[in-house]
């Protein structure tokens, strides 16, 4: 496409032909369900799309088809048992949703964990964070038409995920950290291990970046599609790559620093446009940024405990409870009551996949969360997918439901 | 962290503000519903608060949070609506609680202040019941439009079933599908010969 075909495209979305066409024929709109189920789509949305011609008039988001009580079911739970539930939020960074949740009940509580468990949980977040941008950026090329990205995307994001299995014997189902710390520590010789697979996932990430970033087909359908201002961002409550990308800089990584974020050396990307191709560019910073944080965490790593000893929050070592009689009443107590997280309420945040992961959770002192409300970033988001594709092209709205990254797990709690 | 904040509002709002506070770094205050959506404006566009982004907006269901107080399900108070305001440049945060209850609870909505309101608003009323005075289209979200009842409201059983086309009477090894028992709608504290659920630990 030429420059001055660039430039008319950016002024009138829309081709100048469909347009004369329109007022040439009568024509009447056509109603257009995609989803809940449709191959060129992720996650379970159903879009009705008023279509006029190619133009999308109106459109209608259905949300729901996931919906199984995240927020009833964890506050009829103890403590330590909403944290299976969490890891299936987000189910593409469980690490992360796992982390913010732990630090919400910490917050509330008013303890900290070891500086290890810290480190821990950042080089788990940030591995996390990476398999899920490469999860979108890969789903993204897949529904544009290039399986080549794709394949490479995933192939690095099972590479990360074996290295996670490592660490917490699951994949995605991690459940990995506690109140107060983390499961196990890092298994000998993982982080070499890491190190190799770090380099092998910037070769595929390369790989992708060169298949896509100049790609014609690829830049044609994602350059100017589905724009949205960084005033109009912010009003529809975005955060995280998608906010990044209009060119607001906002990270809670590094706005409010926490765990350990403060020590290590990473810039935050920042996009201008606002548009697809803005947020897939942002993505790919992303997973080099957090390729930095890792490696310098492993580096900074230092020697400690892995969790609290504290055994009203944190379950005692195993000789302890078969050994003495306090260890046994902490594990029994701990086990049947949950942890007495004192009365209060707190709403703490933390950078998630894909913005701001909040927790506002209340707690009556009881061994269960009274009120446990979870702000998935991904909610406000899809919020706004019809302010992005209302008036544009029918074909506008892959990219940029792609790109917004929608996870069903967490927007449909 | 964010006291400066707090002060500006309640200078601004000295009759709004019912009570307010501080504790673990977020700051708050509890207000009357009547003016939230000038609230809002004022936190949005005051410069030295420069709150652009409402991060946050739920409810909280008091009906069970203290054990000794007797049930009460017209309590005036028993609904408390949280918005999370949050500023990118000057990094403040607030945090405004209302609260609601009895037969026909509104409040003013703010979606036309913060676009983003408009599904967290239609969110809560689909969990809770809180209507809100003048939005948009306020309908069901998660939920679907034929379902009764608000699922996050404390007295609302966990395991209440309630499908759109009738379950085969096919019972699973633990509890479903399948109609199951006859008085399964009924939660367990209300069935014959059980204790009234008055212990917030204690659920259907």
């Amino acid at each position: 496409m030429s420059n001055f075909q660039l430039e008319q495209r950016q002024k009138s979305p829309a081709p100048v032909d469909a347009l004369s066409h329109e007022e040439e024929l009568p024509t009447e709109p056509m109603t257009l369900n995609l989803g809940p189920s449709h191959p060129a789509t992720h996650g379970t949305v159903r879009i009705v799309a008023e279509l006029d011609g190619e133009i999308i008039k109106k459109t209608d988001l259905e949300v729901g088809f996931l919906h199984r009580g995240f927020e009833k079911s964890a506050e009829n739970s103890t403590w330590t048992q909403v944290l299976p539930y969490t890891d299936r939020l987000n189910y593409v960074s469980p690490l992360l949703n796992n982390v913010g949740y732990v630090m919400a009940v910490e917050k509330l509580i008013g303890i900290k964990d070891p500086e290890r468990s810290q480190y821990i949980r950042v080089i788990a977040g940030e591995m996390s964070r990476m398999t899920d941008h490469l999860t979108c950026v890969g789903a993204m090329s897949l529904e544009l038409g290039g399986f080549a990205g794709f394949l490479y995307g995933l192939e690095a994001r099972e590479l990360l995920w074996d290295r996670i299995t490592e660490l917490t014997g699951a994949r995605m189902t991690t459940s990995f950290t506690r109140v107060g710390g983390v499961v196990n520590d890092i298994p000998p010789g993982w982080p070499e291990k890491v190190r190799a697979t770090l380099q092998r996932v910037a070769e595929l990430r390369e790989e992708v970046d060169k298949l896509l970033t100049k790609n014609r087909i690829f830049v044609d359908r994602t350059k100017m599609t589905g724009v949205i201002s960084a005033e109009d961002a912010l009003d529809y409550g975005f955060t995280g790559p998608c906010l990044r990308a209009c060119g607001v800089d906002y990270d809670v990584r590094k706005a409010y620093p926490y765990l350990v974020y403060d020590r290590f050396d990473f810039t935050v990307p920042l996009g201008t446009n606002g548009d697809n191709f803005d947020r897939y560019l942002v993505r790919v910073e992303e997973l080099r940024q957090s390729e930095r944080i890792i490696l310098q965490a492993l580096e900074q790593i230092p020697e400690g405990p892995i969790i609290v000893d504290d055994w009203r929050w944190a379950l005692p070592p195993k000789a302890d409870v078969y050994g003495s009689i306090e260890g046994a009443m902490a594990h029994f107590k701990l086990i049947m009551e949950g942890i007495k997280v004192p009365p209060g309420e707190v709403y703490s945040y933390t950078e998630g996949g894909n913005g701001e992961l909040g927790w506002f959770i209340v707690s009556n002192g009881t061994g269960r969360p009274y009120r446990m409300h979870v702000r998935a970033p991904g909610w406000p988001i899809l919020s706004a997918l019809p302010h992005m594709i209302e008036g544009k092209l029918l074909a506008d709205l892959i990219p940029t439901f792609d790109s917004i990254n929608m996870i069903g797990g967490e927007v449909e709690q | 962290m964010s006291q400066k904040a707090l002060e500006l509002f309640q200078a601004r709002f000295p009759e709004d503000v019912i009570s307010s506070g501080s504790a673990l770094g977020n700051e708050w205050a509890r207000v009357k519903p009547a003016r939230i959506a000038e609230m809002a404006a004022f936190l949005k566009n005051d410069p030295s608060l420069d709150m652009k982004l409402l991060s946050d907006l739920t409810a909280v269901d008091y009906l069970h949070y203290n054990p000794d107080k007797p049930l009460d399900l017209e309590d005036p108070e028993r609904f408390e609506v949280v918005y999370s305001f949050a500023s990118i440049s000057t990094k403040q945060r607030l945090r405004l609680k209302i609260r609601v209850g009895g037969e026909n609870m509104t409040i003013p909505t703010i979606a036309f202040v913060y676009r983003t309101a408009n599904w967290w608003e239609r969110l809560v009323f689909d969990f809770y019941g809180v209507k809100f005075e003048g939005h948009p289209h306020l309908r069901r979200i998660l939920t679907y439009d034929e379902f009764k009842g608000h699922p996050l409201r404390k007295d609302y059983p966990v395991h209440l079933r309630q499908p759109l086309i009738p379950e085969r009477n096919v019972q699973d090894l633990v509890r479903g599908p399948g109609p199951g028992r006859s008085d399964r709608h009924t939660p367990f504290s209300q069935r014959p010969g059980s204790r009234p659920n008055t212990r917030s630990d204690a659920y259907d």
